[in-house]
């Protein structure tokens, strides 16, 4: 069994290629999942540290991979607790924070800024699908595994997701009174 | 794809082209796997290119900046300040650890016992405890045992995350019996080793003496002997040879090099606490430090009652303000300044 067939390399190797390939896709999709990019790159510095101690255990990109997106998942939602308890009531003052830039485009940026704020808005196991769904494109089955829940569960909190996501744009479509 | 998930994906792909990343990421993220006691700093072979590069300037930076692990955990239960002795290199002759030598243990009570998890140093896996709060039946050294082994086995038990066991998901205790001179261990579920990447011959043999130091310590024997569905194991996943009588292998081979003992990982703890410490370290000198996220609130040189290859340790008491901490140990090399052998928990002062 010490021959069968593992990826040569060690922690150090593995650590510098999936950071090549992921680090800045796994930085951005914790911002979508944290809604702000303060602590981001924190945390996926942080999984990138476990999963070098975890090397000896995984030994296969593709575990490691996923290894590194169930990090970030988890290590966002402790984060936003932590956020969600200490400021409550200071981010229900503020407007949503980092709302996109100007160069994505003047109509496109307010566009994106509502489906932003609404996606924040959901509850975080919804936003945590539909982020893995529509910017990570992952499979049902790779968004179970970095969620830790099962694939039925996926299906439920996409659906109920996109459902609220569509509900709360068309309300700020509508003209207010 | 319907229009709507079109503009729900063109608004995340628009968010997330705004974030770009620091352009020093890795090498930060290199400097804090170095002080895990990576190889970053390895002369010679094939990383010679990358480690000459990082250590230049990981060597500069090593003294401050970084931030401990803080993993997401539940809170575990932190032993009673009257901690069990360390269990150095002397072997388990000190008979069983734990606080409950104090009293008789009555039937169906819990006792505090010391099991041993797989950590990383330098890259490969090395022993590391913990200690556990277990009900262990009628408190014998058979039942005590069990229930230490049990726990090892399932390797998310750990406390501390940076942790895990060595041992096949499945793996289980059918019976412990404890002889005159030795403790029978009996396991089932163990396999053949036949999933592929899952073991390799270092982790196999730490899984054994994983099993071993865990054995000892909870049964106050110095040998053990290993069945397999009831009969003398002679092997272990076809790799890894296992003696009629097992004992334990020199501490320098097969312990983490540092430990944090004392708080555990995700303890909560009184204002003043006792923080433990062991390490196997030259001139019994190792570093302690304690950050609360990015600042460092405590620092300093403890020297321990035995350098290597002898483990030693030391007791210390410290006072910090309510909130959640993470506590660094480590040791600094000679070679070159670099943090090396680190173990750190996250804990709240309450």
């Amino acid at each position: 069994m010490g021959e069968a067939p593992v990826v040569a390399w060690d922690a150090d190797e593995a650590v510098t290629r999936l950071f090549g390939a992921h680090y800045r896709p796994l930085v951005r999709l914790a911002v979508l999942l944290l809604g702000d990019r303060g602590i981001a790159e924190e945390i996926v510095q942080d999984a990138y540290v476990g999963l070098h101690a975890r090397w000896w255990r995984l030994r296969d990109a593709d575990r490691a991979l996923a290894y590194l997106r169930a990090s970030v998942v988890n290590r966002s939602r402790s984060a936003l607790r932590h956020r969600r308890v200490v400021q409550r009531h200071a981010d229900s003052q503020r407007p949503p924070p980092d709302a996109p830039s100007a160069e994505a485009g003047a109509l496109g940026a307010l566009e994106h800024a509502a489906v932003l704020a609404a996606l924040r808005a959901l509850p975080r196991r919804q936003r945590e699908a539909l982020v893995l769904r529509y910017y990570v494109d992952l499979s049902e089955a790779e968004i179970a595994e970095a969620m830790g829940v099962s694939r039925g569960a996926v299906k439920s909190h996409t659906a109920r997701g996109m459902a609220a996501l569509r509900a709360s744009l068309t309300e700020t479509m509508e003209p207010s009174p | 794809m319907t229009s709507f998930e079109h503009d729900l994906r063109r608004a995340l792909d628009a968010e997330a082209a705004t974030v770009d990343v620091r352009p020093d990421a890795l090498l930060e993220i290199r400097r804090r796997s170095a002080a895990r006691g990576a190889r970053w700093f390895r002369q010679g072979g094939a990383m010679i290119a990358i480690a000459s590069g990082a250590t230049a300037l990981a060597t500069v930076v090593a003294l401050f900046a970084g931030i401990g692990s803080c993993a997401p955990r539940s809170p575990a239960p932190n032993p009673p300040v009257a901690a069990p002795s360390a269990d150095p290199s002397a072997g388990p002759s000190t008979a069983a650890p734990g606080p409950s030598a104090t009293a008789a243990p009555r039937p169906g009570a819990t006792a505090l016992l010391r099991v041993y998890y797989l950590g990383s140093d330098r890259g490969r896996p090395r022993l590391y405890p913990e200690f556990h709060s277990l009900p262990v039946g009628d408190g014998s050294a058979a039942a005590r045992t069990s229930a230490a082994l049990t726990e090892m086995l399932d390797g998310r038990r750990a406390y501390d995350p940076d942790y895990a066991g060595g041992w096949p998901a499945g793996t289980r205790v059918r019976d412990v019996r404890v002889e005159a001179d030795a403790v029978v261990v009996d396991l089932a579920g163990v396999g053949d080793g036949a999933d592929p990447g899952q073991l390799d011959p270092d982790t196999a043999r730490q899984a054994v003496q994983q099993l071993v130091w865990t054995a000892t310590a909870a049964s106050g024997k110095g040998v053990v002997r290993l069945r397999l569905d009831g009969r003398p194991a002679s092997t272990l996943w076809g790799i890894v040879p296992v003696a009629p009588d097992l004992r334990r292998a020199p501490a320098a081979d097969v312990l983490g090099l540092v430990w944090v003992i004392d708080p555990q990982h995700g303890a909560t703890v009184g204002r003043t606490f006792q923080v433990y410490v062991a390490g196997i370290v030259f001139e019994a000198t190792m570093q302690v430090r304690v950050r609360r996220g990015t600042t460092v609130v405590y620092e300093r040189t403890v020297t321990l009652d035995a350098g290597a290859p002898q483990q030693g340790e030391a007791r210390l008491s410290l006072a910090l303000e309510p909130g959640s901490y993470t506590i660094e140990g480590y040791a600094i090399s000679a070679a070159d300044g670099s943090e090396q052998h680190l173990d750190d928990h996250a804990f709240t002062v309450r």
